[in-house]
């Protein structure tokens, strides 16, 4: 049902890296666990709403006045690789 | 000084020798910290023991010595789960890839127990970003469960659960995606408890999957339970999703409780069904509650089986999501590669437990083009169908009694190579998050396994926002076990 090939595209979607002979063992485990969740395509789900939160609250609030932040450097503290206050990265613009 | 039980202590109890002066705030953390010293190398619950909490308890014994009233939580030791954010100190989630990583602030809900006086003696091992059912999966060693060490304490929350259970605190806090405080609680014969969805802000909880999150107090009883969730819950504008707490008052006819036994629940397929063991204290729990004049009704619902498949799609999608952040850009764990993609897949696979690996790759395929509306699409369809079950079994039944888990508590490594063996050890639990209602998880009696003896706990769920109803129903079983 999964290959280890789409394990490998997924993969690569996903951006992990696997370690030689992983898609193998992962291609088994999703196998296993993709059977069992075929149940679902029992249920009739026609003319049914999607639910993606469970208690209905409007997620949006009102306008609030922008405030100046200049605390940036514990949000940049934990950064890997930083410079002068801003995070440092390679390249990505060929 | 007066000699302390800590076996017996609870937080009523705790807070009136505090304020009667009885025992210190000092005195009491230090009570605490000698028995992690003493414990903790073998049970391995706490990731961290924070090395000024002393301190702190110093400041509220200034405060009770004042004659300042107490606060609800004044000069409480707690353990608290390490994905949830405690200022300038790690939070790793027991994960490499964060192995380093400091909070930069504090989450709304430690916010809320300093200002209810609660002290914070370390934070608790937990399955990696709480993805488990046995705190095996933290990339810092196993937790052990206190009744026999060869056995899991259960997860993710296991470090926490067994801190209360082991006299390493007094009272805990956890978090619950499909059951990481519930079962947990179950396994180490505490009290547990997930909130309706939106009663506690996740402003500072290391997101799993935010539409099923929520962080809930671990405890040695229902009424110490009950306090913590009074202090934690309410609206916090940083998490939109949290709501103004407005308890539904029980509409109860008369004193007595309708108390649903859900059929579904008792007649689960996969594995060898419920452990007759297990079975018999449910039953016991049922008949007691019916000697007393309870009403005991058997009532459906009917999409139950669907459940674990439902979450096991749902959860990973989110979770695909909710850790793409971890990159080696902004946070944690970096590894070197020769432009900043490579960078991205060498840090993920060496900062990135197996589990939670598997967890992401099978949630980038429930959500990618072609498999969409097989999985996710109708998983969520299927969600919604769950909650209308919930909906029309609350206008029959107050409440609803289910196991917790199948099974007491199992060996360290006996599930740990299945996967979905693991996940089907979350039957029982994964609903309450899909349909976002309340659910009390409490410990009420033992089994024999090999000579141990083993808790095993039964779980009590109500309506959205009718905590209440779990902490009346809960209290009556803790005190006729």
């Amino acid at each position: 049902m999964i290959s280890p090939k789409e394990v490998q595209k997924i993969a690569q979607l996903a951006r992990i890296e696997l370690a030689p002979g992983e898609e193998e063992k992962l291609s088994k485990d999703l196998e296993s666990i993709l059977r069992y969740m075929d149940s679902i395509a029992e249920v009739a789900v026609e003319d049914i709403e999607e639910s993606m939160h469970t208690v209905q609250v409007n997620v949006f609030r009102s306008d609030r006045k922008v405030e100046k932040f200049d605390d940036a450097a514990p949000l940049v503290a934990p950064a890997p690789r930083k410079e002068k206050g801003f995070i440092k990265v390679k390249k990505i613009i060929g | 000084m007066t000699i302390i039980n800590l076996g017996d202590l609870t937080i009523e109890s705790a807070r009136s020798l505090l304020h009667e002066g009885k025992i210190s705030a000092r005195e009491l953390t230090s009570i605490y910290q000698e028995e992690i010293n003493t414990k903790n190398p073998e049970l391995n619950a706490y990731l961290e023991v924070f090395d000024d909490t002393f301190a702190e308890a110093k400041e509220i014994d200034e405060r009770l010595r004042s004659g300042e009233a107490p606060r609800a939580l004044e000069g409480i030791p707690f353990a608290i789960k390490d994905n949830i954010l405690i200022k300038d100190r790690i939070c790793s989630a027991a994960s490499r890839i964060l192995e380093n990583y400091q909070a930069s602030y504090d989450a709304f809900v430690i916010k809320k127990l300093r200002e209810a006086g609660a002290l914070f003696l370390g934070r608790t091992n937990m399955d990696e970003f709480a993805m488990g059912s046995s705190t095996e999966n933290s990339a810092f060693g196993a937790t052990k469960n206190p009744y026999d060490p060869s056995r899991v304490p259960g997860g993710s929350s296991g470090g926490s659960a067994v801190s209360v259970a082991s006299n390493l605190a007094l009272a805990a806090l956890g978090s619950d995606t499909g059951g990481s405080i519930r079962q947990p609680a179950g396994f180490c014969g505490v009290v547990g408890l997930k909130p309706t969805y939106g009663a506690v802000s996740r402003s500072g909880l290391i997101a799993m999957a935010s539409s099923l999150d929520q962080i809930g107090p671990i405890a040695k009883t229902v009424r110490d339970a009950e306090l913590i969730f009074d202090v934690i819950k309410g609206k916090d504008l940083l998490d939109s999703t949290s709501v103004q707490y407005q308890p539904q008052i029980p509409n109860l006819k008369s004193k007595k409780l309708r108390v649903g036994v859900p059929k579904e629940y008792f007649s689960v397929k996969g594995g060898e069904g419920i452990d007759k063991d297990v079975l018999g204290v449910i039953n016991k729990a049922i008949e007691t509650l019916r000697g007393l004049g309870h009403e005991i009704k058997e009532v459906s619902l009917p999409h139950t089986p669907y459940a674990l498949s439902c979450y096991y799609i749902i959860a990973p999608a989110e979770i695909s999501a909710n850790l793409a952040r971890y990159d080696g850009v902004r946070y944690g764990l970096y590894k070197e590669g020769k432009n900043v993609i490579e960078e991205y897949f060498k840090t993920r696979a060496a900062g990135l437990g197996e589990e939670v690996r598997r967890r992401i790759i099978l949630g980038t395929y429930v959500l990618s083009a072609g498999y969409y509306e097989a999985y996710y699409g109708r998983a969520s369809k299927v969600r919604s169908l769950i909650k209308k079950d919930f909906e029309n079994v609350f206008r029959e039944v107050d409440l609803l009694i289910t196991p917790i888990s199948p099974k007491p508590a199992f060996k360290i490594g006996e599930k740990i190579d299945d996967p979905l063996s693991m996940y089907l050890e979350d039957i029982f639990l994964v609903t309450a998050n899909l349909a976002g209602v309340p659910a009390l998880s409490l410990p009420f009696g033992q089994v024999d396994r090999g000579g141990v003896s083993l808790p095993v706990g039964i779980q009590l769920i109500a309506s959205w926002f009718s905590e209440s109803i779990l902490f009346e129903a809960g209290k009556i079983l803790e005190s006729h076990r």
